[in-house]
């Protein structure tokens, strides 16, 4: 994803699939999200958690009643977020790197009373979310 | 190196049926008694007796008895968590090498009592982990390439797609006690203490440093099993180091159908370079087929959540069939063990000695402190 316009038109997307289908129930009630952010060098890390806070207050109903920050701002940070019916997120974004392999997009755990649901990244797709979002 | 004596304390329906299988399967040592304190009850000492019956050795009532037996050792050491650090130290001072079930203690202090009896006696010891495990390894070898830089953060899931979740339907919010002193029950146990201890346990290997200070969360996420016996399934800490190095670990139990193999088994690194994911399950094939899925059978009575080798087999719980990973996760306590007795072999130090192994026994006691403050908390 090398311009900022089409990591957010993917992490739109990326994020409408996922609150689809923890309202769809496919997964229980939602209980825990992890979100592993890797950034390219257009996305500051404040961006990244505060979009993952934002998917996250969707996934949960509301905004959290604890939040945690730990490491530094311009490199790699984590929040540790509670809310008030007792979910709880991880949601971190460090650099991707031109040694990772991995790609430039989220990793997300999302783990539900009777279900879960994996996001492990890709490298590719990106087009293809485009398409759709064009159509 | 002559065959070592083993001496089991503890048997059936603990960890110790993957410690004597270990070792009865490793041509360097033999099992030579099970054993136990003699005031334990009648439930345990009958599956301690049933061990014994197993491997054919005597079962021997207190642990000073069996330690006098000049034919032992090494102690593998399985007592129940609420007095194992008393059985721990008693096998130290007796001059016994320790192999040894995790975590050390019931919290950091009894930790550091083990520890303080282990330096005393000068014994090697090593308490299971997985730092033996493929996918660990390589981690570490990337940290210690340097390809990625300074590092910067490591996080690590280890989450146990065991039992028959999705049972618990009410809120997951649960009011935690800053100093647990339960841990032993048939139907549940603390999740966060007995699997946390696995990805703490990485975290501090990996930094190799210990932290000072975490922000913790425990929850009754996903059985209602748990959330009777006031235990938690679930739990994640973040952890601060001395340099700005944070440290994320969740560690829990979160059912059978919730994972398409045994369940998140992950570290990621993140370095100034960039990240790198090392995960149990890859590389891998992934199967699909007309052949019927497995299924969860009814759970076995005396071990509904799917704890115990013993029980899983008399159950009847199948292997999952979707993930078929390159690196084979039955290794990982052979392999564990056999670390342990190359160590003894050549006259090394155990990598998770029980000097390392206090690290994470001292942030498992911070995690209940900041889980029930809601608060950061110093180690």
């Amino acid at each position: 994803m090398p311009n900022p316009s089409s990591r957010a038109t993917y992490l739109d997307r990326l994020s409408q699939t996922i609150v689809t289908a923890v309202s769809n129930q496919r997964i229980g009630i939602p209980r825990f999200v992890r979100f592993l952010d890797r950034l390219d060098s257009e996305t500051t890390v404040d961006d990244s958690l505060n979009s993952a806070l934002e998917l996250c207050n969707q996934i949960f109903g509301g905004e959290p009643v604890r939040q945690q920050r730990g490491g530094d701002p311009d490199t790699h940070e984590t929040l540790h977020v509670a809310w008030q019916d007792g979910a709880s997120a991880l949601i971190s974004a460090g650099p991707s790197g031109t040694n990772s392999g991995i790609g430039s997009a989220p990793e997300i755990m999302i783990l539900g009373s009777s279900g879960s649901i994996f996001f492990d990244g890709t490298t590719s797709g990106s087009p293809t979310v485009e398409q759709v979002v064009q159509r | 190196m002559k065959s070592l004596g083993v001496l089991c304390i503890g048997g059936m329906q603990t960890h110790q049926e993957n410690h004597a299988a270990g070792f009865n399967a490793d041509k360097r040592s033999h099992i030579v008694a099970i054993a136990d304190e003699s005031d334990i009850d009648e439930r345990r000492r009958a599956l301690n007796i049933r061990m014994a019956e197993q491997y054919g050795v005597p079962y021997i009532e207190g642990i000073e008895v069996a330690l006098a037996n000049p034919a032992v050792d090494i102690v593998s050491m399985c007592a129940d968590v609420e007095r194992r650090h008393r059985v721990a130290a008693a096998c130290a001072k007796a001059g016994k090498i320790l192999y040894l079930d995790k975590p050390l203690a019931s919290n950091g202090v009894l930790a550091a009592t083990v520890v303080d009896a282990i330096a005393e006696s000068g014994v090697v010891s090593q308490m299971y982990s997985f730092v033996h495990t493929p996918w660990a390894k390589a981690a570490k070898a990337c940290v210690e390439s340097g390809r990625l830089g300074k590092l910067l953060a490591v996080h690590t899931d280890i989450l146990f797609a065991k039992g028959p979740g999705g049972t618990e339907g009410s809120t997951g919010l649960r009011k935690e006690t800053s100093e647990p002193s339960e841990f032993t029950f048939v139907e549940s146990k603390r999740e966060f203490f007995d699997l946390g201890v696995y990805p703490i346990g990485l975290c501090l290997w990996l930094v190799d440093s210990e932290p000072t200070a975490v922000t913790a969360v425990t929850g009754n996420y996903f059985f209602e099993q748990h959330k009777r016996n006031d235990t938690e399934d679930f739990g994640s800490v973040a952890m601060t180091f001395e340099g700005g190095t944070v440290a994320t670990a969740t560690g829990g139990r979160i059912g059978w159908n919730s994972h398409p193999a045994g369940g998140p088994h992950r570290i990621t690194l993140v370095g100034e370079n960039g990240t790198e994911r090392f995960d149990a399950w890859e590389p891998r094939l992934e199967i699909y087929a007309t052949a019927d899925a497995p299924k969860l059978p009814p759970p076995h009575p005396e071990d509904p959540m799917g704890m115990w080798r013993s029980t899983q087999q008399a159950a009847g719980i199948p292997k999952k069939t979707t993930y078929a990973p390159v690196a084979d996760e039955t290794r990982w306590y052979p392999d564990d063990i056999e670390a342990f007795l190359d160590c003894l072999e050549q006259g090394s130090a155990p990598i998770m000695s029980a000097h390392r192994a206090l690290g994470p026994s001292k942030v498992i006691s911070a995690v209940y402190r900041s889980a029930a403050s809601g608060k950061s908390e110093p180690i």
